[in-house]
């Protein structure tokens, strides 16, 4: 009997013991930095954007072709609805992705000790250790460093690499042969602007499309803002000129209802006048596409620069270009505000890190980064690679290198109510029935009680 | 002379706890724990994001949700109140109406409650979507229908006025025919003899329904309207499908989420509103069961 219970012993340690090796073993085979005997999965997420998904998948098979043994798993989701955030929140939790597309935070994303706020989202990430630094990678040198830092720098380090940028806010998509039929030229003052429409709604055609249903109005509003608070002033002012703001709010010597939000408004309002009347319930999904069937009508679509590849795809045929919308009455104000976007980050957990640093270096290889943009219809960030010219990219090419990084919001304390944040314009006439003068005073008080002014 | 289920000897002690021990650990696991957690983290600025700190933070949280007139939370609150309010009487109703139209075991009737039923076995995101495309104020057949009737343009779920009641209506059409079946099964337990007698005794056709039928009801209603109102107390898919909250949807369970696991996500905020939602439901689903019971009982 005591003979018997001893093998069992023996057997149940040896077995464990080839459990253990066989674990260590596959550890070593996982866990190596990608020589051609190594079997390794890297997991990628990245939000739903159909070009550039594929894109992502053409550079996915390309990277496993050179790196024998790798397997790239591509997870994807899309913004709308909170599927991205919560896909990313979920695969964070579970410490489960090797690289991981971002939308970058900026240098106000890290409020001041003084105010007591904690960075949020990417910021807190960031802020809290969870992104390597890629600062010293030798693939950044093929980035300016200015718009890398602006994007997804923090106390001198870069936690990601921003890849693409578009207009955002300030976004404008016009259809030539409307405005040629009419004989308007393209609008570069606010006053020519509303001239444009008048005359295009005399003659029974609607002026403006816009994506309500997800707020796209905000493109018009936030970007008329950008114009005012910039004016003239030159690109590399552009961080002075946002801390500026979000201190004066933060102090109480500016607020929603101050005069540059009251002058914004105004114009806001002249061009809302000519939108069309059902514009609240259309989604952003099917927006750009809605507009791009329908040649005779909306010679304007507020939208992202994004989106241009897509309407190209959907109407080849259509001829139309891409402009900053002409938001005040000073043409050289009118410029376009530049939107960092995705930008790959390493978590500082994945177990893949080198292999992760490889995939980026070949991402971002001129050859296979020049397609990325081609693909995409981004701006590039990489100086040596050209943005890729299109039909509608006329006006991009010729004034994107006059645009400034996009305005960032005041600070606001968690839990604040969204009026603090400025106008719910889903509420303000046109698309609800508050004036636009009401909804700034709103903002205003709710700014000021959540900061307790 | 009884076998005891559990066997003999020692299997007889442990089999009794060890079964009880799965489901207790389960509890433990994924009821209890999450709930103290969610208590905790109520008191806390967590991002919920790994590798950021608790930051424990007292009441800030509850403050910053009582602080003022223009507060989401507080709009939050109403909403709730209205989309529960809205679509437990509206379901009410129609699932009352339905019931006692097709109660009785006629040819066709059976295929009627089936299709009255049906929509409550599809996925929220699938209505969603679906009405989405009805509504669509480009493409949808809603607005062409609209334009053609009444000669004027609706953005539907893009519009401050028609969003509400429309996720309303929605969401009766989705579970009408639950609240139907409940109904159904209620009166057929009303004995038929109490309706003789009030023939016999003259009473009409509202008479009887106001004195017989709908007192006898009693525990039916009860069921529906415990269950119709905690449901929407709790209501964030079907918004997050319609709306994604905007236009004067966003429930209080909508802006829990949202703000637990949106894109700036705070949990220690989203806990604070998933506390308020428990409290909420607590009030009015048990002072609901409260009412209703006491109804019961008096008749």
């Amino acid at each position: 009997m005591a003979r018997s219970v001893h093998r069992r012993r023996v057997l149940a340690a040896a077995t464990a013991c080839a459990a253990i090796a066989a674990s260590l073993t596959a550890c070593t085979t996982g866990g190596g930095s990608g020589g051609s005997s190594s079997s390794q999965t890297l997991t990628i997420a990245e939000w739903t954007n159909p070009t550039a998904i594929t894109f992502t998948q053409q550079v996915d098979a390309a990277f496993e072709k050179a790196h024998p043994g790798v397997t790239i798993k591509l997870e994807q989701a899309p913004t709308a609805n909170n599927a991205w955030p919560t896909l990313q929140n979920s695969l964070l939790a579970a410490k489960s992705v090797d690289l991981l597309a971002q939308f970058p935070p900026n240098p106000e994303a890290y409020p001041p000790a003084n105010t007591g706020l904690k960075p949020s989202g990417t910021a807190a990430l960031i802020a809290n250790g969870q992104f390597v630094n890629l600062a010293n990678q030798p693939f950044m040198s093929r980035f300016d460093p200015t718009s890398q830092q602006f994007a997804m720098g923090y106390n001198g380090g870069v936690y990601g690499v921003m890849v693409a940028e578009y207009v955002n806010t300030t976004g404008m998509y016009y259809k030539k042969d409307i405005l040629a039929k009419y004989g308007l030229s393209v609008p570069k003052t606010l006053t020519e602007f509303v001239e444009d429409m008048a005359t295009l709604k005399s003659h029974g055609v609607t002026p403006i499309f816009v994506a309500g249903k997800d707020g796209y109005q905000n493109i018009a509003w936030a970007g008329i803002i950008n114009q005012l608070m910039m004016q003239d002033k030159p690109a590399a002012a552009v961080d002075e000129v946002y801390k500026a703001r979000a201190e004066a709010f933060w102090s109480g010597t500016q607020n929603w209802n101050s005069p540059l939000y009251q002058q914004a408004a105004q114009n806001y309002a002249k061009i809302m006048n000519y939108i069309e009347p059902s514009a609240s319930g259309v989604p952003a999904a099917t927006a750009a596409t809605q507009w791009a069937v329908q040649s005779e009508n909306y010679p304007f679509l507020i939208d992202g620069s994004w989106d241009g590849n897509t309407i190209a795809q959907t109407a080849p045929s259509l001829n139309f270009g891409f402009m900053a919308i002409p938001g005040t009455d000073d043409a050289s104000w009118n410029r376009a505000a530049l939107a960092p976007d995705l930008s790959w980050a390493i978590p500082t957990f994945s177990k893949h890190q080198s292999l992760a640093e490889e995939y980026l270096d070949f991402f971002t290889s001129p050859a296979e980064y020049a397609q990325w943009v081609a693909a995409t219809g981004s701006l590039s960030t990489e100086p040596a690679v050209p943005t890729a010219k299109a039909g509608w990219t006329d006006w991009l090419t010729a004034n994107a290198a006059q645009g400034y990084m996009n305005q960032t919001q005041p600070w606001t304390p968690t839990g604040a109510p969204t009026a603090a944040g400025g106008p719910t314009l889903t509420a303000v006439q046109p698309f609800g029935s508050q004036s636009m003068t009401d909804a700034l005073d709103q903002s205003a008080t709710a700014y000021s009680k959540a900061l307790g002014h | 002379m009884n076998q005891c289920p559990f066997g003999t000897g020692r299997t007889r002690r442990w089999i009794p706890w060890a079964s009880i021990a799965v489901p207790t650990i389960g509890w433990l696991v994924f009821g209890l724990y999450p709930s103290l957690a969610t208590i905790y983290y109520s008191f806390t600025q967590y991002s919920g994001l790994p590798g950021t700190p608790l930051d424990f933070c007292g009441l800030c949280n509850y403050r910053n949700a009582f602080q003022g007139s223009y507060s989401d939370f507080s709009a939050a609150i109403e909403t709730t109140v209205k989309y529960a309010g809205g679509v437990a009487v509206l379901q009410i109703g129609l699932g009352l109406g339905l019931a006692l139209l097709l109660k009785n075991r006629r040819r066709g009737f059976g295929l009627y409650r089936a299709l009255i039923f049906m929509p409550q076995i599809f996925s929220v995101t699938v209505v969603g979507i679906l009405f989405s495309m009805i509504l669509d104020p480009q493409a949808g057949p809603a607005e062409k229908g609209w334009t053609a009737v009444l000669g004027s343009a609706n953005s539907f779920l893009g519009s401050s006025t028609w969003a509400l009641p429309l996720c309303i209506l929605i969401n009766v059409w989705m579970f009408t025919g639950y609240t139907m079946l409940v109904y159904i099964a209620g009166l057929r337990r009303i004995p038929q003899d109490v309706y003789e007698a009030a023939s016999l005794d003259g009473a009409g056709r509202w008479r009887t329904f106001r004195s017989i039928t709908w007192p006898l009801l009693a525990p039916a209603t009860t069921v529906n309207v415990f269950l119709t109102v905690v449901g929407c107390l709790g209501e964030y898919a079907l918004i997050l499908v319609l709306t994604d909250g905007q236009f004067g949807t966003q429930t209080i369970g909508f802006y829990m989420f949202n703000a637990a696991f949106g894109q700036n996500p705070s949990l220690g905020y989203g806990s604070m509103l998933a506390m308020a939602q428990f409290a909420l439901t607590l009030m009015l689903g048990g002072g609901l069961l409260w009412g209703l019971r006491r109804r019961e009982v008096a008749l």
